[in-house]
C-alpha cells in the first residue's frame, strides 16, 4: 500500500470529498483537505505527495489562490482544479504558462481523472 | 379791311388747329412745351416766347423758347426763382394776364431787366396756363425792336387758346409722370426679381443644406439605433453570462454528487455481487444518461452566453446547431417537427462560438415561433462555393414583403409587447457580417420562410 500514487483533494463541499475518496481509494492514496490553509498543512505534513486536485470556488482562499502559494513551497508538486464552472481565462492562461496542469469540470469523469493522475506521476 | 379781317381770322384758325393737330400728335413733354411756345408766338404774331413752369418750392424752369434754345443749353441756366420775376408771379397768382407795353416805362426786377436787355425786347406779354384753377406756368410773349400795343380782344384771345394748352401741358406732364412711374415701377420691379431670385437661390442653397443634414441626421440615428441594439446586446448577454456560469456551478455540483454516488454503487455492487444485475445496469445507466443530459444542457448554455475575448475559436456548426436544439427542446417539444440532415459535414468555422450559437437560436426559434403545432422545421447543412450553409426552413406563417424589407432593422419586430424585443435578427446579421458570411431570407406569406445563413468555409 505504501507505494501507492499520494493524491491530496481539495473541496469545501464535505460529499465531494466523501466521494471523491470512496471512488478513488482503491487506486490512490487520497488525502482530503477543505480548504486551501488545511490543504497547506497537509502538503507541509507529507512530503509524498505530488498531485493535488483542487476544486476553484471555495470560502477565503480560491483554487487558484491556493495554488499560487502551495507551488511557492512545493514546486515540484503538479496541480489540477476540479470544477463546476466553464473554463475560463485565469485558469486557461494558468495552463498556458504550466501552472496548472489539468483542468476538469464537474460532474467528474472518472477515467479521464485517473488517467491524468497516472500520467503527473510519470512526468 | 372786312376782308383783311377774315384772312386774319383764318390764318389765326389755322394756327390753333397747327398746334392742336402738332400737340395730338406727341406726347413727348419737351416737345409740346415748344410747340406751344412756336405756336402761340407764330399765332399772335410776336416775335419770341418762352415758357416758364412752376415748379416746387416757387422755382420756375424755363422748359421752351421761340427760336428754341439748343439741346445742349444747361439746366442750370433755365432755373429761376419766381421772387426775381415779380411780374411772373403776378401772372401766376392773379391767373390773369399782365402786359407791359414798353419795357423802357415799366418797372422790372434786376433779373428781368437782364433778360430783357439780353434779348432786347420791348414790349412784354404774361399769360399763365391755368387748368382747375391752378396755374401751371407762364407763357411770356415779347416783341424786339419795337413795343407793341396789345388789343384786349389779342390779350384774351392769348388767355383762352394758353388755358385750352395749359389742359394739354397737364395731360402730358401727367404722362410723363406715368412714364416716370412706370419706368419706376418697372425698374422696382426687376430690382424685386433679382432680389428674389437671389432670395431663391439662397433658399435652395439652404435647403441642400438642410438635406444632407438631414441625411447626415438620419444616418447619427441609425448608427445610434445601431449601437443602442448593441449595447442592450452585450447588457444582456453579459449579465446572462454571469446568470449561466452561477447558476451551471450551482447545477454541476449536484450532478457531481450523483456521478460520484453512481460511480461508488456501480463498484460497490461489483465487489458485493447483485442478485438481479441485468436491473442495476439499468438503473445506474438511467443515472448516468440523466447526468450526461443535464451535463451537456448546462454545457451548451455557457457556450452560448461565454464571453470569449478572442473571435478565433474553431466553431463546430454541427455541435452548435445540436447546443441550440437542446437549449430549444421545451420549445420544439410537441410543438414542431425537426428535421437533421447535417449530411456528414464537418463543418469548422472560426469565430466566436458564443456569438454563432446566438445566431442560430434566434433562428431557429424563430422558425418553431413561425410554425403551428405539428409544423416542419428543416436543418440542412451544406457547402456552397467558400461557404458552409446553415438552412433553417419552416412552413409556417411566412413574412409579408413590407415586413420583409425591415427584418433585419433593429427593434424591429411583429411579436406582441414583451415578446421579442426586435434584436434577434438583427444581431444575427451583424454577428454574420463580423464573421464575414451573410444571411439570406426567402419568405412567402402562408407558405414558410427560409433563412440560408453563409459562413466562411477557411
Amino acid at each position: 500500500m505504501e507505494n501507492r500514487e499520494k493524491v491530496l483533494y481539495i473541496d469545501d463541499e464535505f460529499i465531494n470529498l466523501e466521494l471523491f475518496e470512496i471512488n478513488f481509494s482503491d487506486k490512490f492514496e487520497v488525502y482530503r483537505a477543505e480548504s486551501g490553509i488545511e490543504g497547506l498543512e497537509i502538503l507541509e505534513k507529507n512530503p509524498g505527495i505530488k498531485v493535488v486536485i483542487t476544486d476553484y470556488k471555495m470560502p477565503g482562499m480560491n483554487g487558484m489562490e491556493f495554488i499560487e502559494k502551495a507551488r511557492l513551497v512545493h514546486p515540484e508538486v503538479k496541480y489540477s482544479i476540479l470544477t463546476g464552472y466553464d473554463i475560463f481565462e485565469e485558469i486557461q492562461r494558468a495552463i498556458d504558462m504550466g501552472i496548472v496542469k489539468y483542468y476538469f469540470s464537474k460532474p467528474f469523469n472518472f477515467e479521464k481523472i485517473e488517467g491524468a493522475i497516472l500520467e503527473m506521476y510519470k512526468g | 379791311m372786312e376782308k383783311s379781317t377774315n384772312k386774319e381770322e383764318v390764318r389765326k384758325l389755322n394756327a390753333v388747329l397747327q398746334i392742336t393737330k402738332s400737340i395730338i400728335a406727341t406726347l413727348n413733354y419737351e416737345e409740346v412745351l415748344q410747340l406751344i411756345s412756336d405756336g402761340m408766338s407764330e399765332l399772335l404774331d410776336i416775335e419770341t416766347a418762352a415758357i416758364y413752369l412752376l415748379e416746387k418750392d416757387d422755382n420756375l424752369y424755363l422748359g421752351a423758347t421761340t427760336p428754341a434754345l439748343p439741346p445742349d443749353f444747361p439746366d442750370s441756366l433755365r432755373i429761376a426763382h419766381i421772387t426775381d420775376h415779380p411780374n411772373i408771379l403776378s401772372a401766376s397768382v392773379t391767373k390773369q394776364a399782365v402786359v407791359i407795353e414798353d419795357f423802357k416805362m415799366a418797372e422790372l426786377s434786376p433779373a428781368e431787366r437782364q433778360v430783357a436787355e439780353m434779348r432786347n425786347l420791348k414790349s412784354l406779354l404774361f399769360l399763365p396756363f391755368v387748368h382747375d384753377e391752378m396755374t401751371l406756368g407762364v407763357l411770356i410773349l415779347g416783341t424786339c425792336n419795337e413795343p407793341k400795343v396789345y388789343s384786349q380782344e389779342d390779350i384774351d384771345f392769348g388767355q383762352t387758346i394758353a388755358n385750352q394748352l395749359a389742359i394739354a401741358i397737364e395731360n402730358t406732364r401727367l404722362h410723363a409722370d406715368i412714364i416716370h412711374h412706370k419706368e419706376h415701377l418697372e425698374q422696382l420691379v426687376q430690382e424685386k426679381t433679382e432680389d428674389l431670385d437671389d432670395a431663391l437661390k439662397e433658399l435652395q442653397l439652404l435647403n441642400q443644406e438642410l438635406q444632407l443634414k438631414n441625411r447626415e441626421l438620419e444616418k447619427t440615428l441609425q448608427y445610434l439605433k445601431e449601437t443602442e441594439a448593441q449595447l442592450i446586446q452585450s447588457e444582456k448577454m453579459a449579465s446572462l453570462g454571469v446568470l449561466t456560469a452561477g447558476v451551471a456551478h450551482e447545477i454541476n455540483n449536484p450532478l457531481n454528487y450523483i456521478m460520484g454516488a453512481s460511480l461508488g454503487l456501480e463498484n460497490y455492487f461489483k465487489k458485493h455481487k447483485s442478485p438481479d444485475n441485468g436491473k442495476l445496469q439499468t438503473l445506474l445507466n438511467a443515472l448516468r444518461v440523466g447526468i450526461d443530459n443535464a451535463s451537456k444542457i448546462v454545457k451548451s448554455l455557457n457556450q452560448f452566453s461565454r464571453e470569449a475575448k478572442d473571435d478565433i475559436e474553431e466553431c463546430d456548426l454541427n455541435l452548435i446547431l445540436d447546443n441550440c436544439i437542446l437549449m430549444l427542446g421545451n420549445q420544439l417539444k410537441n410543438h414542431a417537427v425537426l428535421h437533421k440532415n447535417y449530411g456528414n459535414l464537418q463543418a469548422i468555422v472560426k469565430g466566436n462560438s458564443g456569438k454563432i450559437h446566438q445566431v442560430f437560436l434566434n433562428i431557429i426559434l424563430n422558425a418553431s415561433q413561425a410554425v403551428e403545432d405539428g409544423g416542419n422545421i428543416h436543418l440542412n447543412l451544406y457547402i456552397q462555393d467558400n461557404y458552409y450553409v446553415v438552412e433553417v426552413s419552416d412552413d409556417g406563417a411566412g413574412i409579408n414583403k413590407e415586413n420583409l424589407s425591415k427584418i433585419a432593422d433593429p427593434f424591429f419586430t411583429t411579436k406582441a409587447p414583451g415578446m421579442g424585443t426586435g434584436l434577434g435578427l438583427y444581431i444575427a446579421y451583424s454577428i454574420v457580417s463580423e464573421h464575414k458570411g451573410k444571411i439570406v431570407i426567402n419568405s412567402e406569406e402562408g407558405a414558410g420562410t427560409q433563412v440560408n445563413v453563409y459562413l466562411p468555409n477557411s
